[in-house]
């Protein structure tokens, strides 16, 4: 049964059968999306870099091997290198990242509450992606991704606990920001 | 009380801001949505999970399932390990020529009486 076989199996049959190919796509579409849209801020980015993930993914399936890493943390290596060379490319171009700004609806009291906290929310992301590279996708992958310590380290080939304390440090780092922030005011 | 006991308790004080949640939104005077969600780490909060849209899904889905297969024919490490194999060759034959070379001047240099006759 294709459907309840583990990613790992199913990709060695896709290897020769696109339509094994198609129920790993289906898997991992949602997720991969996430971590793009969160990367890049954008809606339109984030459906190119998905794109290119699963094609990079489909052309190198030869190279996976099962007792490397899971499939997921494989396809998720792809995925933050493209996002790494995006960020390169569009930092030539780009000298404000105010373009494509992350729109989350959010539940509020009234409009003007929802005005605040999507300012607020506009503004941490901001500040997020100022972060170091590494630490944007430490923070995507823990709380959008939801993983846990032990699924980022096998994806940043790191130990988990490295992972645990540069989460710790960043945590940190966040909040010295933020009171930063909030004392030279806005 | 002494220099190192006011050290200590700045010290200890200095820690507490930085790792507890309450403290930290209390320094900041403001109660704000930002201060919230990193004081009490509920940073998921945050990130509320998107969706690509169903027709971006299902034409990605189309191209890939009609896409052609394109296997890289010039793997790096592939191109690394032939590089590398030519540096050497060049090397190997580099030094039988030197020893060559080497092998020769010692053999002209030797007095004429231990040369072979001719």
């Amino acid at each position: 049964m294709v459907d309840t076989d583990p990613d790992e199996v199913l990709a060695l049959r896709a290897r020769d059968n696109r339509e094994v190919f198609g129920v790993l796509y289906e898997r991992h579409l949602r997720r991969i999306y996430n971590y793009m849209y969160y990367r890049t801020g954008s809606a339109a980015d984030a459906e190119d870099l998905t794109a290119r993930t699963f094609f990079q993914a489909l052309n190198n399936l030869h190279r996976y091997q099962v007792q490397g890493v899971p499939f997921s943390a494989w396809l998720y290596r792809i995925a933050h290198n493209l996002v790494a060379n995006w960020h390169r490319d569009t930092s030539r171009h780009r000298t404000t990242s105010t373009d494509g700004l992350i729109e989350i609806p959010s539940e509020g009291d009234g409009p003007d509450h929802s005005a605040t906290v999507a300012e607020e929310r506009r503004e941490l992301h901001a500040m997020l992606r100022r972060l170091p590279s590494d630490r944007q996708q430490l923070l995507i992958l823990k709380f959008a991704e939801q993983m846990s310590n032990e699924e980022i380290a096998i994806i940043m080939g790191r130990s988990e606990g490295a992972i645990k304390a540069l989460l710790h440090r960043t945590i940190k780092n966040l909040r010295e920001e933020i009171m930063r922030a909030k004392r030279e005011g806005p | 009380m002494t220099q190192w006991t006011v050290a200590g308790i700045v010290s200890r004080v200095a820690e507490r801001v930085s790792t507890v949640g309450e403290d930290f939104a209390d320094l900041v005077g403001r109660r704000s949505l930002m201060v919230d969600l990193v004081a009490a780490d509920r940073l998921q909060d945050l990130f509320p999970p998107v969706e690509p849209s169903p027709e971006f899904a299902a034409s990605l889905h189309q191209e890939l399932m009609a896409a052609p297969l394109l296997v890289e024919a010039d793997d790096p490490t592939t191109a690394a390990n032939a590089g590398r194999r030519i540096l050497y060759g060049v090397a190997a034959v580099g030094s039988l020529a030197s020893a060559a070379v080497v092998a020769v001047i010692v053999f002209r240099s030797r007095p004429s009486w231990q040369r072979p006759a001719a």
